[in-house]
């Protein structure tokens, strides 16, 4: 394909259970579906057969890049993990993306994608070098750390591959588990982790000495130069102070640096830290903390409201993030949900269950408390083995009443009113409750129509943009203005567009610059496509995405909302407000009539399908009886 | 950057480095010679390695004596992103890898440490003596920078080769069958692309007077 710009034209396969790689060639889904998110959604449709379970072999471990990635187009170094998710609830389709380095060097490597199915008989790992690719032995790999494991590989095979490993909890199933590539780039939410465990895929390691082809170059870096401004001329970018501000990181004593979190970043809103001392162990240890890893040092007035729950300082919580990463566990769900609810529930003495002692006194404000916690939760020790299910499996476990309401409506939640029993399986993200807690009415309910549509925590990852415009007439009349459900859908697509592309969460889209990701992708690819046609792609991903939730796990209307709206009956923590159902369903018609989906089902309809050249989807909807 | 005094065309006889090594070790002052050629007692060198040769002469362009002009990185700064090996394929052709750059980072994540990899643009510059080839190596008369023209590189590697460093800071790309370095963006007035696109600043254009 060697005329090919932005692609590489080529899919991996890999069967574990056959122990065999194929290469496919051909640009037909790259160039309809782009690539990342999009792709897998058409990958999955493809090849993931209706009921399989996130551990049955018949699973695939969607693995893709995009056009853009590994060009220096601005934070386009981002992969797209796909599949079905072990920590959704129930298990159903989901993604998460990743950053780092390991993307790019798949690209270089030759490949827009690779699918791994089956389950290998005993602990593998995949080599990618360039054209050669094999399944080696990983019997010495497993059950080393995640960092440990890549420093082995790094020492097998030379220093400049890249991996993408898991934890100790991966090999155990576990459904927080995680893929990690360096020290703090997880694709952490949906527990693909446990989906590589299952396949006794210890990790994959690329290293690729290719190239992409790029249409227009000079284009290309004069839009990087507008979408970037050059930082000589900017002073704000290099104050070196971190852009989203996090307690407990300022005026620390150890060398540390601003950091990027992935290929051709330029935003740096990263930090590193060098020779921090361990609380608990001996030496010292170097890593980066981005995102919600800082956390582990305290949570006292988390996005800026009142949660007092722990503070353990900065040394503490810098160990604590490092184990986290070496068992390959999920820092959001830990941090945004499990931790805190572990937090409250000991201090409401809800925590009767015998198998909590193992963890009890639940004490965050000691670094060895966190490390006994990660240690039980990583091997399934005692409580662990539960907590291993993530918070929502083992609230359901243990009993909704005392362990979720009980420690809703507890004394001691004081300030902020938060379940952690909460949608599709996933701590809060945005939405007015609970972590983020800060979104205000009436702007968690557009968080509300996306969760609604989505399979994982809400935001997963668009954080709402909107144009001034839009927000000001959607804040008029927010359950009746056509305004809400538009922000959603734009939302929507942009979301499917930039982690198709890839492109970074915290920077896309700009709602100033609407035309960014087309002009980006024609630089690269040489396909010319404005605005509209690119968002007729994003459009077109939502819904094969959307046909396979119909088709896989019989996504309907009645499901979908019936699943939110318990989160958003709680009064919200800033002003006590709590959803309207009745209006609300009034919003879902609306973005259902937008979206060009059946008001009733919730299933899209043949029309809509097919104007999203999508034929092919319809019939195989209609064959199975799931087409309005 | 000073301006050249000399006239364009004016050309100085530099001898190879084996040769350099015979009248060195005949103790000849290399500042005999040239003053520049002082530098060229480079500690990277391995004596050992410099058994006596028949010795060749390859002359110097004026412009590649006297200062050394190179990008330096300041790895404090540096965030990691890669972006300098992205811009500096972006500039030099239509596709960016690997392969296809002249400055590169090599990633240690696990100590945090990010080196910027980048042609030394030596004063006494191996890889201009090792190129055979007609046109494929060349010093450019404004910049200093030791440069390959692509279109005549012959793909014979020797270049790779005789770089003093232990990682050659010339890379072999396999598509084209040519070597790959850094030309500082010659063609480029604006300077080095990598230098003007590092969101961090943590490249510098470094001059040497007198090196």
């Amino acid at each position: 394909m060697s005329g090919l710009c932005g692609w590489t034209g080529r899919i991996l396969k890999i069967d574990l259970s056959a122990g065999s790689a194929e290469t496919v060639e051909g640009t037909a889904l790259q160039k309809k579906f782009l690539g990342g998110k999009g792709l897998n959604h058409r990958l999955a449709w493809d090849e993931i057969p209706a009921g399989a379970g996130p551990f049955d072999p018949e699973n695939r471990l969607l693995i893709s890049v995009g056009p853009l990635t590994g060009t220096p187009a601005p934070t386009s170094g981002r992969t797209e993990i796909g599949g079905i998710a072990a920590q959704s609830c129930p298990p159903m389709y989901s993604h998460s993306g990743v950053g780092g380095w390991f993307g790019a060097e798949l690209k270089y490597a030759g490949y827009d994608s690779v699918v791994i199915t089956g389950a290998a008989p005993s602990p593998v790992y995949l080599w990618i070098n360039d054209n050669t690719v094999e399944i080696r032995d990983a019997g010495r790999l497993w059950g080393l750390g995640a960092y440990d494991t890549q420093r082995r590989l790094k020492a097998i095979h030379g220093s400049d591959v890249r991996c993408l490993v898991i934890g100790p909890a991966g090999e155990r199933r576990s459904r927080i588990a995680i893929l990690l590539t360096d020290t703090e780039n997880a694709a952490g939410q949906g527990g693909f982790g446990g989906v590589a465990g299952s396949k006794n895929l210890k990790g994959i390691c690329v290293k690729g000495t290719g190239r992409v082809r790029i249409a227009h170059p000079k284009d290309l870096l004069d839009l990087r130069r507008e979408l970037a401004p050059d930082p000589r001329k900017n002073p704000v970018v290099q104050s070196g102070k971190w852009v989203f501000d996090k307690e407990g990181v300022e005026n620390v004593r150890y060398p540390r640096n601003r950091t990027s979190c992935t290929h051709a970043c330029d935003r740096g809103c990263w930090f590193e830290f060098r020779d921090v001392p361990r609380r608990t162990r001996p030496g010292l240890h170097a890593g980066r903390w981005g995102c919600i890893g800082p956390y582990t040092i305290g949570w006292r007035k988390p996005m800026g409201y009142d949660w007092p729950l722990w503070w353990q300082g900065f040394e503490g919580g810098f160990e604590a993030t490092e184990m986290i990463n070496q068992y390959g566990l999920n820092e959001w769900e830990l941090l945004g949900g499990m931790v805190p609810w572990l937090v409250m529930g000991f201090r409401e003495g809800v925590l009767t269950d015998r198998r909590f002692d193992i963890i009890k006194p639940v004490l965050p404000d000691r670094p060895e408390w966190w490390m006994r916690f990660l240690k039980a939760v990583a091997y399934r020790q005692g409580i662990g083995d539960l907590l291993a299910e993530g918070v929502s499996r083992a609230i359901d476990e243990l009993g909704r009443e005392q362990y979720g309401e009980a420690v809703y409506h507890g004394k001691r939640k004081v300030p902020t009113p938060i379940s952690l029993q909460q949608a599709w399986g996933y701590a809060g993200h945005w939405s007015g409750r609970g972590i983020h807690a800060a979104r205000t009415f009436p702007h968690w309910l557009i968080e509300a129509l996306v969760w609604m549509t989505a399979t994982r925590d809400p935001l997963d990852d668009t954080h709402i943009a909107a144009k001034d415009a839009w927000m000001r007439e959607f804040d008029r009349a927010p359950y009746h203005s056509p305004a809400g459900p538009r922000i959603a859908v734009w939302n929507e697509h942009r979301s499917e567009l930039k982690s198709s592309l890839t492109l970074c969460d915290w920077s896309f889209p700009i709602p100033a610059k609407p035309e960014a990701e087309s002009r980006l992708f024609s630089a690269v690819t040489g396909v010319q496509m404005d605005e509209a046609a690119l968002e007729r792609v994003g459009e077109r991903s939502k819904n094969m995405q959307r046909a396979l939730l119909v088709r896989n796990h019989d996504r309907n209307r009645e499901t979908e909302v019936n699943e939110i709206l318990p989160w958003f009956e709680r009064p919200d923590a800033t002003e006590g407000i709590v959803i309207d159902a009745e209006k609300f369903n009034g919003l879902v018609d609306a973005y259902y009539a937008r979206r060009g989906w059946d008001r009733e089902s919730g299933r899209p309809v043949r029309a809509t399908l097919e104007r999203l050249d999508l034929k092919d989807v319809a019939d195989a909807l209609e064959a199975a009886g799931r087409l309005p | 950057m000073e301006k050249a005094e000399h006239p364009d065309k004016f050309v100085l006889p530099v001898i190879s480095r084996r040769r350099f090594l015979k009248y060195a070790l005949a103790g000849t002052a290399g500042g005999l010679l040239y003053p520049g050629c002082a530098a060229v007692c480079n500690p990277v060198w391995n004596l050992a390695e410099a058994a006596p040769a028949e010795a060749e002469t390859k002359a110097l362009p004026r412009a590649a004596v006297g200062h050394v002009v190179r990008v330096s990185a300041d790895e404090s700064n540096c965030a990691g992103c890669g972006l300098c090996a992205l811009v500096c394929a972006a500039v030099h052709g239509d596709a960016v890898g690997p392969s296809r750059t002249g400055i590169w980072i090599d990633r240690r994540p696990f100590d945090c440490q990010y080196d910027s990899v980048v042609c030394h643009q030596c004063d006494a510059p191996e890889c201009y003596y090792a190129c055979d080839t007609e046109d494929a190596f060349y010093i450019d008369e404004k910049t200093g920078a030791r440069a390959i023209d692509s279109d005549n590189c012959s793909g014979c590697r020797q270049c790779i080769e005789a770089c003093v460093f232990d990682t050659p800071r010339i890379r072999w790309d396999e598509e084209r069958q040519v070597a790959v370095k850094c030309d500082l963006c010659s063609h480029r007035p604006e300077g080095p692309a990598c230098v003007a696109f590092c969101p961090m600043q943590a490249l510098t254009v470094v001059r040497e007077v007198g090196a």
